[in-house]
């Protein structure tokens, strides 16, 4: 008997989507679980997974058709009776990233109760969406508790994702290369939990039904397919988000997602101000950068020409480190007023007790030009609490720190990376070398954290060891300031009449002008300079 | 024929709180119910006149404990008639405020059996077996659940009884056999063992209570040890005969008599929802394995005309969810943004002492493998306990680790009941053993032993000292 598979409910609050692609052909035969449709609705791309096996007789949809929720799409012969479990009518992550690749049956085939789809857990805060680097699991390995399954690359770093359960892993529904959100199911593991579980519902993840199609009582049906419900309220396996009823009223009325929500109250318990202020901050923030896109703001960059018209080229996909940093810069650039100011410092003394200091001590960690500029960047931070702070444009504030975490730019092969070295202004120089040395072993390990990144207060470059003159660096938002070191040069200087030989290191500031004027600018990089010229005020 | 926008099936506390939800909100509301009076299984057979008895119970069993503190009384004459009336008072006052809170609604209550003819069609036959037909625009089944009776206990002998047969109170049985021990056959079993009955209880499974945690179901177990003639566990009933001189079980577990004749048996193993027989089968909605009709968080079914709420929309079987689901259901029709999303369903068990417990349970959060830390104070550390000479009890507090925050609380004790609200509140809203143990509790109450075991997580509670561990 041919069954009608009907559009279910794709985002809560959706209630009708374009067709943009058909994926299957009448005659073909699917198994469940199958992406047959990719629909449009106003915020994204969503696939649509058919929940029954069998061959398709009938394409009831074209290509642009706009359907309401509950149209007929397609009429399938179904090859067996419907999985136990219920297949997850429309789990489609609001979000749905295009590059999902439809999740293969396992979640439906066997159906049962044990198997949970692991998802993707936060990775860190505020991080919603990752690429999937390496899978390190296979479909029948067993796994322990806690096993990392896969890394994903994040914006900043390269994580690791544990699992949390014991057993045997049945699918992976993920592939190399995809983009997935938190929530996007990993792998189906059968579990192997000693005792019975009674209760096997609550560990069932049960999708979350969207609210009401519309508001009177007789309205159009919804065809979401009902599911035995936990009795746990979390949908999903995660525990609840810690906030009380009518919080959880709220957010579902505002669309907000409490587990994005930092809660105020005490043990990060999220209260009705906080989803408020939530939602203040999303609705004022700038528009940000979406999804693997580039554009910023009103500046689109014009379509490319066809190179090939003009020579072979090879095109090389640029990883999410890559993507999100051309994103920021291009914030950055936009949003920042830039001014560079550059000055030249005397390091004649500097570097050659530098020099001397390291030949004596080679056990000692290596005192590097950047450390010891750490080290003159907090004295002169300190002088001019301006150049450490942060502009709030919302608000109408300087925001000034307290704290002097610097971060150094370092170049690995996988992109660029800002590794920050925290309280730099209660470390001497051998300790701020030595935690340099390790955090830019990191780097190039690929094993920073993303706390290892986060929290700079100023930024400091080094280009040094390759060469060059003056550069313009492109600060770093939200800091106001970034410092960029080139090659010293041995220069001829007059001196008392006398021409001398002085080591010149050449030194460019980048600062956002609507946070520091430039008699400031000016005076801080002179102070910076003079105090590596007089060393002796560093220590 | 008479068209309607909401029908709401089933005059329970799924049902009509279903149909007063609706009819505040100015929708034109039809409630069918085939009892006598609405109020289904919870008001004419369930938690009210079991509570009603309870009480006389409890009342019985501290007119003797008295004498050890210097105050006897004459052992209780007791005058079935009138407590069966007694009992039907409270039945009758409470059904009756339901027809009356449904006239001042302004719900049509039709008192009729309800037959689904398709998914916008009922057929209503009254007691008179006259025959009508409704029709609607959507329709809340809300139709509850019966006692299991297996055919082979169903052997056509009314001294073999299901819950609703034992709140009749025909006669108190100098025997009694309840098979399950599970709340309904202890709360029962209580009940008759204070009215004088010697009663047994079998019981398939290792325990008492299963679901609930072991540490709180043993002082009760302690004390129904001596109230009961015999409590049986890993025991299972294999038959039941009638002769006239009882309904002779034969029994198999070990140490116990293979046969024992009883007056009256109780079989009391669980309830199952009431989905045959009501035509849901000419609707589209889906039943699961065990007859619960599929609803998702908003109480929908897969039939776009009907929602479902309490027993029939699967476990746990409990009036209060049945209430909360029925506000979701209806809240849903009128847009509104609401889902199931409770954490904490309290259950409690009314026997004496009370076992209530919310959210998770320990057995739950150990087999899950959910981080967890566990906080026991024992009542005999409560003043208030020791002043109603009932220091058995014991209140425990189930945090995780990283905020404290309560993931579950178990009490068991006299009062329970009462008490387990406080701990509902501070599950569902996300409070953390800080917040309890910060909070003033009145003295002396019973409530104070919250607050200890939530010190207890922070530290040494005022009343209690646990040495530490030297770790």
């Amino acid at each position: 008997m041919a069954t009608e598979f009907k559009l279910p409910e794709v985002s809560e609050g959706v209630t009708s989507v374009d067709v943009a692609e058909i994926l299957v052909a009448e005659g073909d035969t699917i198994s469940a679980g199958t992406i047959i449709l990719e629909v449009e609705t106003d915020k994204a791309v969503a696939e649509i997974p058919c929940p029954f096996a069998g061959t398709i007789s009938k394409i009831l949809v074209s290509v642009g058709d706009s359907l309401p929720i509950g149209q007929p799409l397609i009429l399938i012969e179904e090859s067996g009776a419907p999985s136990a479990a219920e297949p997850t009518a429309a789990k489609v992550p609001a979000a749905a990233a295009p590059a999902a690749k439809p999740a293969p049956v396992a979640a439906a085939a066997t159906g049962k109760a044990e198997t949970i789809d692991f998802k993707l857990p936060e990775v860190s805060e505020g991080v919603d969406k990752v690429d999937v680097a390496e899978i390190l699991v296979a479909v029948g390995d067993t796994i322990a508790a806690d096993a990392v399954i896969c890394e994903v690359e994040t914006d900043k770093a390269v994580a690791e994702i544990n699992c949390p359960h014991t057993g045997t892993i049945k699918a992976i529904h993920i592939s190399v290369g995809d983009t997935i959100g938190v929530g996007t199911p990993l792998i189906a593991i059968e579990t192997i939990v000693g005792g019975a579980a009674p209760n096997t519902a609550a560990s069932t993840p049960a999708p979350t039904a969207g609210p009401p199609a519309a508001t009177a009582p007789a309205t159009a049906p919804v065809a979401t397919k009902p599911v035995a419900r936990a009795t746990v309220a979390s949908s999903d396996g995660r525990p609840p988000a810690p906030a009380g009823p009518a919080t959880r009223r709220l957010a579902r009325k505002l669309g907000v997602d409490l587990y994005q929500v930092a809660g105020s109250a005490r043990g990060s318990r999220i209260t009705l101000e906080d989803v408020e202020k939530f939602v203040h901050q999303r609705m004022t923030a700038p528009a940000a950068p979406s999804g693997g896109g580039m554009s910023v703001g009103v500046a689109v960059a014009a379509p490319l020409p066809d190179f090939s018209k003009f020579g072979p080229v090879e095109k090389q996909p640029m990883n999410k480190i890559f993507r999100s940093a051309a994103a920021n810069l291009s914030t950055a650039w936009i949003t920042i007023p830039h001014v560079t100011q550059h000055n030249l410092a005397d390091i004649t003394e500097l570097e050659s007790a530098r020099k001397r200091y390291v030949k004596d001590n080679p056990n000692s960690p290596k005192i590097t030009m950047t450390a010891i500029m750490i080290k003159a960047v907090v004295g002169a931070l300190r002088m001019f609490p301006k150049v450490n702070s942060s502009i709030d444009m919302a608000s109408g504030e300087l925001v000034l720190k307290k704290y002097y975490h610097i971060g150094v730019a370092v170049d690995t092969p996988n992109g660029l990376v800002v590794p920050v070295i925290r309280n730099c202004d209660q470390k001497n120089v051998l300790q701020v070398a030595a935690e340099l040395t390790e955090l830019a072993s990191k780097a190039r390990d690929r094993k920073l954290t993303i706390e290892d990144m986060s929290g700079a207060s100023f930024t400091i470059t080094n280009l040094g060891g390759i060469g060059g003159t003056y550069f313009t660096p492109i600060v770093n938002p939200p800091e106001v300031a970034i410092l960029g070191m080139s090659r010293g040069q041995k220069t001829l200087q007059l001196e008392d009449g006398q021409v001398v030989e002085r080591l010149l290191l050449p030194l460019s500031m980048s600062y956002d002008h609507r946070a520091i004027n430039g008699a400031d600018a000016a005076k801080f990089i002179v102070k910076l300079s003079g105090s590596l010229t007089n060393f002796f005020e560093l220590f | 024929m008479k068209h309607i926008q909401l029908v709401v099936l089933g005059g329970g506390p799924g049902g009509y709180p279903a149909a007063f939800a609706a009819a505040d909100h100015g929708m034109q509301v039809v409630l069918i119910d085939e009892g006598k009076q609405p109020g289904g299984v919870c008001l004419n057979r369930g938690c009210i006149p079991s509570k009603a008895l309870l009480h006389v119970a409890k009342l019985i069993n501290e007119s003797r404990e008295s004498s050890e503190w210097g105050v006897t009384f004459q052992p209780p004459e007791i005058d079935l008639d009138k407590l069966r009336s007694f009992k039907e008072g409270v039945v009758g006052n409470l059904c009756g405020g339901i027809e009356g809170l449904c006239k001042a609604r302004g719900v049509e209550l039709i008192k009729a059996r309800g037959m689904f003819k398709d998914s916008s069609t009922l057929e209503l036959k009254d007691k008179d077996g006259n025959v009508s037909e409704l029709t609607f625009d959507k329709a809340i089944v809300a139709i509850g659940s019966v006692p299991t009776m297996p055919g082979f206990f169903n052997i056509g002998d009314d001294r073999v009884m299901d819950s609703t047969g034992a709140l009749e109170l025909k006669d108190i049985p100098a025997k009694l056999l309840v098979v399950g021990g599970g709340y309904i056959g202890l709360e029962m079993g209580s009940v008759y063992a204070a009215l004088g009955s010697a009663v047994t209880v079998v019981e398939m499974s290792s325990g008492l209570l299963p679901g609930a945690d072991r540490d709180l179901v043993t002082p009760l177990q302690k004390r129904l040890q001596e109230a009961f003639a015999g409590i049986h566990l890993d025991t299972k009933v294999a038959k039941l005969t009638a002769t006239d001189d009882g309904i002779v079980a034969s029994l198999e577990g070990a140490g116990v008599e293979p046969e024992m004749t009883f007056d009256r048996v109780l079989i009391s193993i669980g309830r199952r929802p009431n989905s045959a027989n009501c035509g849901l089968e000419n609707t589209s909605v889906e039943l699961d394995e065990r007859g619960f009709i599929k609803v998702d968080r908003n109480m929908r079914t897969a039939d776009p005309k009907l929602m479902a709420v309490g027993d029939i929309a699967g476990e746990p079987m409990l009036a209060h969810k049945a209430t909360r689901e029925a506000k979701i259901a209806v809240e849903t029709l009128l847009g509104e943004p609401v889902v199931f999303d409770n954490i904490a369903i309290p259950a409690v068990v009314f026997t004496d002492p009370e076992i209530a417990w919310c959210g998770i349970t320990e057995t739950e959060a150990k087999a899950k493998g959910i981080e967890h830390t566990t906080h026991r104070f024992p009542w005999a550390a409560s003043g208030r306990a020791q002043t109603i000479g009932r220091t058995e009890g014991i209140t425990k507090i189930i945090v995780e680790p990283k905020h404290q925050r309560v993931l579950g609380i178990g009490i068991c004790g006299a009062g329970a009941g009462e008490m387990i609200a406080e701990a509902v509140i501070a599950i569902e809203m996300g409070a953390t053993a800080r917040d309890l143990a910060d909070s003033i509790h009145a003295h002396p109450t019973l409530s104070e032993t919250v607050m200890e075991a939530a010190e207890s997580v922070l530290g040494q509670p005022t009343h209690f000292y646990r040495k530490q561990r030297k770790s």
